[in-house]
């Protein structure tokens, strides 16, 4: 098969690419913005699994990355336990939660279950702002490890080794993704988003279901969100529980494509540097202009292109695409003759 | 002992009645026509025995077990899929990934789940349209398709609304042919049709409903001679 052939080559040599660049890209900033883009997407494809795959839109997802946040960093600065271990902890704790919120919110359909998961966002992030044990709105300092021994503290001497921590993971979350797309349980979430009656009538218990991706989803925010904290060292509940990162995640799958695997890498490789170039150029004291910036793409993109940016290289090059050619040519070829 | 019976099965609407004490039984390997002028109350009927509405009075039991008021999934998963009077694909997956869904009610396995669909298009003769899109699909195919991926979940009981309403003269006759064949696997079948030839030569007895009510049950032939079959459907003047 030619084609697989070539797929595997330019895989190789992307991933080839990817390796080597923290080795000739070596100043901060850079790396900083690759590093985000990274866990942007992840945080996406992670979205992706409930808004996009199974039609269940959620503006609260900041709850689960601020739970992987937290716990992380509660668990090594209390019980000295590596983020390593404290990031999938987290993800568990955050799995945990989402059943709760789901089994509540999953009664609401549509703009509903929408306007109700912002509004649980909205009451973790009070919570967590009162909550005396886990520092309240002061935050929680994480403790510099200068001997940088990552596998105790996830610190690193330069962001390199955070970039390549963000690959891996990002790796390993596409690889999850792309699993769940082709089994059973993907097959039944896009059943439930296409239509939820026909999904029951073919034996789907649509809630339970819904519960499966949002926990699924949760876990992968919060292993983002135990990462997240260990690269900048500081996490308060105005950061990590934030209704607009929850926005932005969003906004990146949706940018990329809703329900395609690929989507939110693409949506993230051109959100995140636009995002983290206007904040150098406008300054970054909360003027609200790359809000701004967002609320104008969901327009553009819901309006022009529904499907995301995944959605139209699909057109132009991908499967679909050649579909059609396809099948163009074999019907002006029944024409003819 | 019939594979489904239903006694005094009730369902109201605020204080319309849409069905009141009906009562019927469904043998195994039988096709049940279920007939009767708009607004007789099939379709509410259909819904609250696929388990989509809950019955306001009444029993229902399906292979020897009380399934009164079980959800849709759960019947289906008992062996009762149904199909929708308009047509409900999943527009934005191929035909063969609609089937697949079905499939996966059997098996978590996906190669199994595909062999099985990819065995339920054959022999729906949809090959030549697995790859298109469920919103890419004439109105005959979207209702074979429906009919499909009902099949995929391999029932004991297949309910059919309606599933020739709106073909041309060819389709139906195809469509005819292939509930045929569906009872041939061992498929017990209750089908709602409005399109009259269907229902007399699929139908091994028919029943009739009207304003809610049962009002005739037989061989076909024979319902449609009883008076108030005759009634129901042309009115008073024609009352023998």
């Amino acid at each position: 098969m030619p084609f697989r052939n070539r797929s595997v080559v330019l895989g190789g040599v992307g991933l080839a690419v990817l390796l080597a660049i923290p080795l000739v890209v070596t100043q901060p900033h850079p790396q900083h913005v690759l590093i985000m883009i990274f866990l942007y997407a992840l945080m996406g494809i992670a979205w992706n699994l409930v808004g996009g795959y199974a039609g269940q839109v959620s503006f609260g997802h900041a709850v689960f990355f601020g739970t992987g946040a937290y716990t992380t960093t509660l668990l090594m600065t209390k019980a000295k336990i590596s983020p390593i271990i404290g990031m999938f902890a987290g993800g568990v704790v955050a799995a945990g939660i989402a059943l709760i919120i789901g089994w509540g919110c999953f009664r609401l359909a549509g703009h509903y279950f929408a306007i109700a998961t912002f509004t649980v966002g909205q009451m973790v992030q009070i919570i967590a702002t009162q909550w005396k044990y886990i520092g309240a709105a002061v935050g929680v300092y994480v403790p510099l490890d200068r001997q940088y021994q990552w596998w105790l503290t996830l610190q690193f001497k330069s962001k390199a080794g955070f970039y390549y921590v963000a690959l891996l993971l990002l790796g390993a979350g596409l690889w999850l993704c792309w699993q769940i797309g082709r089994n059973r349980l993907g097959a039944y979430f896009r059943a439930i988003k296409g239509d939820p009656e026909a999904a029951r009538s073919l034996g789907i218990d649509i809630f339970r279901q819904k519960l499966y991706a949002l926990m699924i989803s949760a876990f992968v925010m919060a292993v983002v969100g135990g990462v997240f904290a260990q690269y900048v060292l500081f996490i308060d509940p105005a950061s990590v529980f934030d209704g607009a990162l929850s926005i932005k995640v969003a906004l990146v799958a949706v940018l990329g494509g809703a329900g395609s695997l690929w989507g939110p890498v693409l949506g993230a490789a051109v959100l995140i540097p636009l995002n983290e170039y206007t904040s150098v150029m406008l300054g970054s004291s909360g003027s609200g202009l790359d809000l701004l910036l967002y609320g104008v793409l969901i327009v553009v993109v819901s309006v022009y292109q529904p499907d995301g940016l995944a959605g139209l290289w699909d057109r132009l090059f991908g499967a679909r695409g050649r579909i059609l050619r396809e099948k163009k040519v074999t019907a002006d070829a029944a024409a003819r003759s | 002992m019939p594979l489904l019976a239903v006694e005094n099965l009730t369902k109201r609407f605020g204080g319309i009645v849409a069905n009141e004490d009906v009562a019927m039984a469904v043998e195994a390997g039988e096709i049940l026509g279920l007939i009767g002028p708009n607004g007789a109350g099939k379709s509410t009927f259909f819904a609250t025995v696929a388990g989509f509405l809950k019955p306001d009075g009444g029993r229902v039991t399906f292979a020897g077990q009380d399934v009164t008021g079980f959800t849709p999934e759960r019947l289906c998963r008992l062996g009762m899929s149904r199909t929708f009077q308009i047509v409900r694909p999943f527009l934005d997956m191929t035909v063969l990934e609609n089937v697949e869904v079905g499939a996966y009610l059997q098996t978590a396995d996906r190669k199994l789940a595909r062999k099985q669909a990819e065995e339920t298009i054959s022999f729906m003769g949809l090959e030549p349209k697995a790859g298109a899109l469920g919103k890419e699909l004439t109105i005959a195919d979207k209702k074979r398709l429906e009919m499909a991926r009902a099949l995929a979940t391999q029932p004991k009981l297949l309910l059919l609304d309606e599933t020739m309403a709106g073909l041309t003269q060819t389709e139906v006759q195809d469509a005819v042919a292939l509930v045929q064949r569906t009872r041939e696997r061992g498929v017990t079948i209750i089908l709602v049709e409005h399109v009259m030839e269907v229902v007399m030569s699929l139908s091994d007895r028919v029943v009739v409903l009207d304003g809610g009510r049962k009002i005739a049950e037989g061989r076909p032939a024979d319902v449609v001679r009883q008076p108030d079959v005759i009634k129901a459907y042309l009115g008073d003047k024609y009352h023998a």
